[in-house]
Order: C-alpha cells, then structure tokens, then sequence
C-alpha cells in the first residue's frame, strides 16, 4: 500500500473506457478553472488561427502515438475534414486550412449545414476561442493518469505558445484525484480510529496493559488480508480505505468482548492467565465465532456486486473479519497469557497496582 | 408575406387590396376577428388572423444583434444585416438575405434563403475569403443557427402551412402584458425534418401577435421558451417584435436577439435577392 494506485476504470467491468478531457484554451492561460475562464479568453474566434489549428494538431497527434490513449476526438479533424470538401474532397486537402478568415467562413457554413444534436456547440465555447479535446483512456491507474498528465504538460510547454495552454479536467482525472485526496484523508482517518479505540478499550477496561494488547488483534487482521491479497494481485484502490475503515469497526467488537471476559477472569476473580482464557472462550467463543460466521456470510454476499468498490469491499472485510476471529482464538490467548504470566512472575503486585479495582 | 415580385403597378394594387380586404388585421380591428368553436378549427383561425396581421408588407431591412450567453453566464455577440422581401405565394415562403458583420473573421459572409412551406428551403452562402457562392443543404430546419439557440425553423417566417393547429384554453399573457389575453393554441410541423414534436404559443388577442412560444424536442419534453418583447408598429399596421428571447431550459444556455433600424418599403426586387446579389451584399 505505497499509493492509492487507482484502477478507476476497473470500477465497473463492463466498461470499455471513460474519456478523459483536456480543454486546450485558446486566447489566455485557464490553468485553474477552465470551465469557468472562457469569458475572460483574450481573443475571440481564436479556433480558426491557423497556428491554433496546427497546434492542436500536433498535440492529438501526439496523444495518438501515447499508450495509454484509445482515442482521440479533436477540432482539428474537424477543420481538416472541411477544408477537405470545401476543395471538392481532394485528399490532398485533409489538412488545416491556412488563412484565418477562410477557416472561419468554411465553419459557420459548416455550423450552417448541422442538423440539431450534431452542432458543434459541445466541442468549441461560445466565443469560439476553446475547443475540447477528449480522449479515450485505456484502463489506467492513478500514477498512470498522473503520469500521462505530466507528459502532455512537458509537450504544452515545448510546442505550443503559452497562451493555449490548460490544464486537463474532465470525469478520470477527477476521480484519479479524488481517489488520492480519499486514500490520504482515510489513512490519516483510521490511524486516529485506532487512537481512539485503543484509548476507549484502555477506560473501558481500565487497564493500561489491556488497551495496549488491543492493539495487536484490532491492528494485525487487516494487515494480515492485505497480506493475503498481495498473493494475488498487487493492485488497492479506492476501496482499500473502506475496507479498513469498516473492518475496524467490526474487529474491534470481538476483541472487546474477549478482553473484558478475559479481565473479568483474570483481575476480579484472580483467576490464572490460562483459566482466564478458558473462561473467556467458555462464555463468549460460540458467541464470537457464530457472529464472525454471520459477518463473513453477509460481506461476502457482496463480491457478486459488479461494481468493484463493493465487490473488493466486501471480499476484504469478509477475509478481514475471518482473519481477525482466527488471530482472537489463536494469538490473542496466547499473548495474554505469555504477558501476564511474564509480568506475574517478575512483579507479582504489578496487577494489582494497575488495577485499582482490585 | 408572399408577394412575388410583380410589375409595380400591380404590386401597389395588391397591397391596397390586401389593406382593404384585411383590414380586420389591423392593429385595433384585429379583436374583432370571429373565431369558430371547434379547437381545431379556433387554432387555424387564430394562425390565419395573425398571418393576415402582417400580409404586405413589401420588404423590410433591419440590422440584429445577438447575445449568446451559456449557463456559467459567458456571453459572445453576432451581428448581421437581414433583408426580406415578401412572396405572395402561399406555396412558399419569403426570402431572405442575411449578411454577416460579426464575427469579424465572418465579415461580408452573406447567406441567403427562399423559405419552403413543408420542403427543405433553397439556401446558398456566400464566402468572401474564397469568393464563391456554396449551396448549403438545408433538409434539417433544426439545426442551431451560428451557435445560438435559435434553429433556422424558429427564424423563418410564420407560414400558416406549416403547422396544424389546436386551440387550448385563453389566459392572460405572460408578462410584461399580463393585463391582456392571450390564445393559447398548439401547433404541430407538418415539416418531417422539424426538430419539434408541437410548439404551444400564447398568441396576444389585441394585436394577433405571438408573446411566447414553448418548444417540445422530438421525445415531447420542454426543450426552449421563446418569449417576444418591444414590440413596435410600422407603417400603421406592422407589428414587430425588437427582443427575441430564447432559453433553452434543459442546458441553461440563452440567446437575446435583438433588431434595429427596421425600414419597410425599401423598393426591393427579386433582383436583390439573387445568388448574384449574394457576392454584392456586403
């Protein structure tokens, strides 16, 4: 989990491809807002400037030859396949027209010949100095996405004059960032969860020892699935956050009940660590692993979802709760008896000094 | 609106008919107008007396200016030149010569139209960058016209061919003359390539003219309001809207259409509206 290498495509399986947009502005810089710049564009009708043209000729050709880009759909072919039938569809007169004013007469007689629902309004802004260019991305990650945005900035920044420059907007690169913003805010999110957990157990048990030894079976089973997951396929996303998140949640319920049996036995019966255990186990281990099975069933249901934020999410807690059930009854016993009959043997009043209750 | 050009005398003759024959048409006659019972018949009456409101016209020459404005509020401007010339043809409509003056990289384009009733309409378009007239092909009325709102069938001249009618209900006119009533009839094109299902229109009892016009896409829902305003007389008898407003309520995008300097018996012939004239126009 080095990044939130985001497959944001793969969201859904039955998707082909989700375009992605770069808005290349035409008479000023709209590197912040480009949806709502195009009113302040120095220069109207800049779309039929031949160097306009030309550069964003390039620009598609460009992203034609990039692998990460099925298809491109650009002004400039637009232009091209005008000035094209405008010179009696002479293939030699597929390029960008040369003079401005002719360029800008070939496309209002263009505009003048489009049937509604076919215009042109959804590629060039009102004033005619942006056009859209759209791209079709094969699946791609975050890093990819990012990666693919930086190329293109370094091309901007070689080839075309600075006034046309943009940034990129549009649905993929949104989620790309949305989905990087979402794994840093939950990551910082579920370290102050188990915080606050760990310090809830510590009052609730009123044991320092105890909320410390929390940690280890709250913190261990999503590590433990991730482990597992990595056995397969290298790749966390956007869910990964969510699967922690409410995996937490429910691990948690076991471990307290374990823990406060176990204290029970242990601090206010004075029994021994292992009969402790043995008391734990006798009257909340049915309990646990019935509600674990309930759990694993339930989350499990969601993996047929073909939206694959509820899919992963619902495999990983169900492996995470399984996991987490399997480290109570195994490595949580044995970690408090190793513990306590440590510390017992060391210092035989440390219990009782921790434990005011006693 | 159908006057084809005639020797003078004759076009003097016609035009004093018509005034006499339609004189019910007239701005404070036109009230009068006996309307039939039966909604479909009311709603082709309506169309017909607003239709007679401005037979004979002649020819007019305005200049308009239109400001598009998107749903973030951008706005951009166009300007043209517009010359009509009535056809007394009731099989067709009257012709038109637009000539572009903005945008500037438009200057001197010029595009002119010989309305059909229910064919495509005859259109050519004149480029001066490459100096040639090109015929445009026209067969869909519904695409937008230069980017703005308004599609080629919203501007071409009210032909009562063109729709059938129903008469609905009557109800005061929308604003800013909620004081008076208005028809409210429903049409729908005859025209097979016309981008609507049905257009309801508010059509003003007091002077026949249209105050608002809804129009409904091709699936029936509410696609563009059209609202009529600074509506000015000439000639005595000449109603004639100066403020076109178009909003397209499923994008949010609008588009104000405004004319000035109307002049009306200008003297203008068939000759005028020629491919010929096309390269002249500027």
């Amino acid at each position: 989990m080095t990044g939130a290498d985001e497959f944001l495509v793969e969201h859904f399986r039955r998707q082909d491809g989700v375009p992605g947009r770069f808005r290349l502005g035409g008479g000023a810089s709209d590197r912040h807002l480009p949806d709502q710049l195009f009113a302040f564009l120095g220069e109207t009708g800049g779309v039929s400037n031949p160097e306009y043209v030309k550069t964003l000729e390039a620009f598609s050709n460009w992203f034609r030859e990039q692998p990460e880009v099925v298809h491109v759909s650009t002004f400039s072919d637009v232009m091209k396949r005008i000035n094209k039938s405008m010179h009696g569809d002479g293939e030699s007169c597929y390029r960008v027209p040369d003079d401005r004013q002719m360029a800008a007469q070939f496309l209002l007689l263009y505009e003048m010949s489009l049937p509604n629902g076919l215009d042109l309004n959804g590629q060039i802004n009102v004033d005619k100095s942006s056009t859209e260019l759209t791209l079709t991305l094969t699946d791609v990650s975050t890093a990819q996405m990012q990666e693919l945005i930086n190329r293109a900035d370094a091309w901007l920044g070689k080839n075309a004059p600075e006034y046309m420059y943009s940034y990129p907007a549009g649905q993929s690169v949104m989620f790309a960032f949305i989905g990087r913003n979402n794994f840093n805010s939950m990551t910082t999110g579920t370290a102050i969860a188990l915080i606050l957990i760990s310090a809830c157990l510590m009052l609730a048990l009123r044991n320092l020892k105890l909320g410390l030894i929390s940690l280890v079976p709250n913190l261990t089973p999503p590590l433990v699935s991730f482990g597992i997951l990595a056995l397969f396929t290298a790749e966390v996303g956007f869910w990964s956050t969510l699967v922690i998140a409410t995996a937490l949640g429910l691990i948690v319920d076991a471990t307290v009940h374990f823990l406060s049996k176990y204290r029970r036995a242990s601090i206010e019966q004075g029994k021994s660590p292992e009969d402790s255990v043995r008391y734990a186990f006798s009257t909340v281990g049915t309990a646990l692993w019935v509600s674990a099975f309930v759990l694993v069933v339930g989350f499990a249901i969601l993996a047929l979802s073909p939206f694959k934020v509820n899919a992963m999410l619902g495999i990983m807690v169900a492996l995470t709760v399984a996991v987490a059930l399997v480290i109570d009854f195994l490595l949580l016993p044995s970690l408090l008896i190793t513990v306590d009959r440590r510390k017992k043997a060391v210092v035989p009043a440390d219990a009782a000094a921790t434990s005011p209750a006693e | 609106m159908r006057i084809q050009h005639l020797p003078r005398g004759r076009v003097v003759a016609a035009v004093a008919l018509a005034a006499l024959m339609l004189a019910p048409a007239t701005v404070r006659a036109a009230g009068s107008v006996s309307l039939p019972g039966d909604p479909t018949a009311k709603g082709l009456a309506i169309a017909e007396a607003a239709d007679r409101s401005n037979q004979g016209f002649g020819d007019t020459k305005a200049s308009m200016k239109m400001i598009l404005e998107n749903a973030y509020g951008e706005t951009s401007e166009r300007e043209l030149r517009s010359m009509t010339l009535e056809n007394s043809n009731t099989e067709e409509g009257d012709w038109t010569l637009n000539v572009f003056d903005k945008p500037r990289d438009v200057d001197g384009t010029a595009l002119l139209t010989y309305a059909k009733i229910l064919e495509p309409d005859d259109q050519w378009m004149y480029l001066p960058a490459v100096k040639r007239v090109k015929r445009i092909s026209s067969v869909n009325k519904s695409g937008p016209f230069m980017g703005s709102e308004f599609a080629f069938e919203d501007f071409s001249s009210t032909e009562v061919g063109k729709y059938s009618y129903k008469w609905i209900r009557d109800e005061a006119c929308p604003e800013p003359v909620a004081d008076r009533t208005c028809h409210v009839t429903e049409r729908y094109p005859e025209y097979e390539h016309s981008g609507y299902t049905r257009q309801i229109v508010w059509t003003d009892t007091t002077d026949y003219q249209p105050r608002r016009i809804e129009y409904f896409d091709r699936k029936d829902e509410h696609l563009k309001t059209l609202t009529f305003d600074d509506y000015r007389l000439y000639q005595g008898k000449f109603w004639r809207a100066h403020d076109l407003f178009m909003e397209n309520v499923v994008t949010g995008k609008s588009t104000r259409l405004t004319w000035q300097d109307y002049s009306f018996g200008n003297g203008l012939t068939q000759n005028d509206f020629s491919t010929n004239a096309l390269k002249r126009a500027r």
